[in-house]
């Protein structure tokens, strides 16, 4: 075998592949952590209504998620128990159930319950499995249950939130209203639609202009269709207002003949929300820059303990003479365990972003976009390369081991974990406010300097190619990808050639 | 078959270079022995003639391949054990030979059997699993001349490899260099413990300040051989030596002088000495030793 494959394999076989796996298997534990404490933004959330006929109790729910469209697949158990009575001491056993039934909502996101049950009262509670996603965060009647009464025959009784029958804002990423209507008895709603006219609200005495849409023009919004309609949010022209008055939309559901049979005023402020706060904690970006903290300290780690026991500690303790002396150039033998050191951060990297990806994909059914992984494994094995190089060329101006692990703890800590205080530091000694625009694209500009950056400047490019909000210091400082992938090929490359120079030239 | 030619490492930082134009051959089925005070350039020579150190000029043949330029195919041919067993504590022993084995080309199971044997030759062969860091000095230097072996190469640069030894592990070394030589090989080795050099180089060439001062071999050590006498003076002083140095080449060591070739009577020496008025301990005649030469030759540099 050649010799030089020979210490490949011993190399990728020894303490590289231990450190691998030990960083690897770290990394991976804070990043599913960090997942897991993760609230997904897909919210399923339920509504309903239910009414007393012929003897039972009729439960209809809807399953929303939080753009407001129906999802199906999604398992609801529902257990109706008589109510305990809690007056006597101690409590008796509690009730035995008199209905307990599971269904699947259709396609439509209904599920219906029929609950053969006399008039009276009961308690509710519901269980929910949406399998798809481990993690979808519960709302309304999905999250626990609710209460049966004894309501007169054909009276409605809306079920838990939405409370109101017309909803905006909570239930609205997109510019839509989500209509909640059913018609007499619980029926599919016929020739019922949806009108919307813009009114004014006066702090203190109240509407302060038309109480509802009559003497308006009303825009029709269109048909109710079902249980659930989505229909278009309005763009109305506002009346001229005081500092005393907000807009209000009344939104009314008329009849076939034009009756209103329900009115409600909803607040601009409700309005819809393109980027809700709960989006950038959710996967992607915003979840990214928290896990790329530690990715930022533990790849540069795991490239100073690989090139510490593969080549600086040997070159210093004498232990890699006994290898020198053999048929290999030291050209060769730097070449190979440099070689096998970026193999191990490169399998490292991948392993870590695709088991992130999997993982968030297990945990929550929102895998990252598959154009993160490639700029997210480059930016890992830079950072990891770029700091092993550093390392490997300290060691070359060393005279002992201790020195080694000395400056790379240091110079991990420096440029990893206290990198920002540090910035912060000298841009308070020179005279920036902190927290000022100016401070923020020092901050960002800085992050080229510092090897262990690297992830955090990818996330940062990536946040910024989403669109999301925590993007815009980076586009502010002028660091685009050509500026980034510049600074990792020279941090990667000038450590390394220097150091083949140290080898080749000066030993 | 090593020849060094013109020979010169300069370390950074430092003026004087370690080696200086140094010239030596090493021939095929001889025992070269290696001789200098401590920073004579010994250990640079040999990590030079090994591949380890890059020469700042000259050059290094081994049998004809030049160590630098054709690092691979000479080093195929040269071994080196060092004074001190650089290797990683944690190791053990069999599995550190194989891997070594490997960059000579063997394959695992061949590798394993040849390393095998040469654990036994050294006398570990009841600790093919042992730790380095578990062995006395001795068996870390058995340990590097069966790492040493693992290609049977026709150069051998021994550094030191007496240093360090008790009387049973300078024997296993001394029988051993004599095989080597028996069987063909060129072994360089460098020694303190001149006794031993003596006793087994065929020539020994001896190095001062990066420069090689002289190499002869058994028949010219025999030749500068000769009558000496070994004198211990109470009150040696400047006059004392002026009047030795004028009777022979003398050499001095705090109150003993020695004076190769004395033109005189041993008698008439102590009797001249005590009139004097010198204290005379003892006067022992002796036969010139490679370590009066040396201390001569240096004596003579300096």
């Amino acid at each position: 075998m050649n010799p030089y494959w020979h210490e490949l394999l011993s190399r990728l076989k020894g303490r590289t592949t231990i450190a691998v796996l030990i960083v690897t298997a770290l990394t991976l534990a804070l990043g599913f952590s960090s997942i897991t404490s993760v609230t997904s933004d897909v919210s399923l959330t339920g509504g309903g209504f239910e009414y007393y006929s012929a003897g039972a109790y009729h439960v209809s729910l809807w399953v929303y998620d939080i753009a407001g469209l129906p999802v199906s697949g999604v398992r609801i158990d529902l257990t109706v128990t008589p109510p305990q009575n809690e007056s006597v001491f101690p409590p008796p056993p509690p009730p035995p159930a008199i209905y307990n039934e599971t269904r699947v909502s259709d396609a439509a996101g209904a599920v219906d319950f029929v609950v053969a049950a006399p008039h009276s009262e009961y308690t509710v509670d519901v269980y929910t499995h949406y399998s798809p996603i481990p993690k979808a965060q519960l709302n309304g009647v999905l999250s626990g249950g609710f209460f049966l009464g004894p309501s007169p025959a054909g009276v409605v009784t809306i079920l838990g939130p939405p409370v109101n029958t017309v909803e905006s804002g909570y239930y609205l990423l997109e510019d839509r209203l989500a209509v909640l209507w059913s018609g007499p008895n619980g029926t599919v709603p016929t020739g019922d639609s949806v009108q919307a006219c813009a009114g004014v609200y006066t702090y203190g005495v109240g509407p302060g202009g038309p109480v509802n849409c009559t003497g308006l023009v009303p825009v029709s919004l269109g048909p109710l269709t079902g249980f659930v309609t989505l229909l278009p949010y309005p763009s109305l022209p506002l009346p001229p207002l005081s500092i005393y008055q907000q807009p209000v939309l009344f939104v009314q559901i008329v009849n076939a003949s034009g009756a209103v049979l329900y009115l409600t005023g909803l607040s601009t402020a409700e309005g819809p929300t393109t980027s809700p706060g709960y989006v950038v904690t959710g996967p992607g970006p915003g979840l990214l820059s928290g896990i790329s903290f530690f990715l930022g300290l533990l790849l540069p780690l795991e490239g100073f303990v690989v090139v510490y026991w593969s080549y600086a500690r040997p070159r210093l303790t004498g232990t890699v003479d006994m290898v020198l002396v053999r048929p290999v150039t030291r050209r060769g033998l730097f070449f190979v365990r440099t070689l096998a050191a970026v193999l191990g951060l490169a399998v490292s990297s991948a392993v870590i972003v695709l088991a992130l990806d999997l993982g968030l994909y297990e945990l929550l059914r929102q895998p990252l976009p598959g154009a993160f992984l490639a700029p997210l494994i480059g930016g890992l094995l830079a950072a990891g390369v770029s700091f092993a190089a550093l390392v490997l060329l300290a060691s070359h101006r060393l005279r002992s081991p201790s020195a080694v692990i000395a400056l790379g703890v240091t110079l991990l800590l420096a440029l990893s974990l206290f990198w920002n205080e540090l910035v912060g530091l000298f841009e308070y000694a020179t005279g920036t406010s902190l927290g000022s625009s100016s401070y923020t694209t020092a901050l960002v500009q800085s992050q080229l300097l510092a090897p262990p950056q690297l992830p955090s400047l990818v996330v940062g490019l990536l946040t910024l190619a989403s669109g999301a909000t925590g993007g815009t210091p980076y586009a502010a400082a002028g660091v685009g990808a050509p500026v980034v992938a510049t600074a990792a090929v020279l941090w990667v490359a000038v450590p390394l050639l220097l150091t083949y120079w140290c080898v080749v030239r000066r030993d | 078959m090593l020849v060094a030619e013109h020979l010169t490492k300069r370390f950074p930082g430092r003026l004087q270079p370690a080696l200086d134009d140094a010239d030596l051959e090493l021939r095929d089925g001889e025992i070269l022995g290696l001789v200098g005070l401590n920073g004579a350039g010994k250990t640079t020579t040999i990590r030079v003639a090994a591949g380890l150190s890059l020469p700042t000029s000259g050059r290094v043949l081994v049998d004809g391949r030049d160590i630098v330029r054709e690092k691979r195919s000479a080093s195929q041919h040269i071994a080196w054990v060092p004074e001190l067993f650089p290797f990683d504590p944690s190791a053990r022993a069999l599995p550190l030979l194989v891997y070594f084995a490997g960059f000579h080309g063997l394959r695992r199971r061949e590798a394993r059997a040849v390393c095998r044997e040469l654990l036994a030759r050294v006398g570990l062969g009841a600790e093919e699993q042992g730790r380095v860091r578990d062995f006395s000095q001795g068996m870390k230097k058995r340990l590097s001349l069966a790492s040493a072996m693992i290609a049977d190469p026709e150069n051998l640069l021994l550094d030191e490899i007496l240093n360090g030894l008790d009387p049973e592990g300078i024997a296993f070394v001394r029988r051993w260099v004599l095989d080597l030589r028996h069987r063909g090989k060129a072994v360089l080795l460098s020694s303190h413990q001149l006794g031993e050099l003596e006793a087994v180089a065929d020539r020994v060439t001896f190095v001062h300040r990066g420069k090689v001062l002289r190499t002869i071999d058994r028949a010219e050590l025999a030749r500068a051989g000769g009558r000496s006498l070994r004198i211990t003076l109470r009150n040696v002083d400047a006059a004392a030596l002026e009047y030795l140095g004028g009777i022979g080449p003398i050499q001095r060591d705090g109150p003993v002088v020695w004076v190769t070739h004395p033109t005189v009577e041993t008698h008439v020496l102590v009797g001249e000495l005590v009139r004097r008025g010198y204290e005379v301990d003892e006067v022992r005649a002796e036969s010139t030793s490679l370590e009066a030469y040396f201390l001569q030759l240096i004596g003579a540099a300096k």
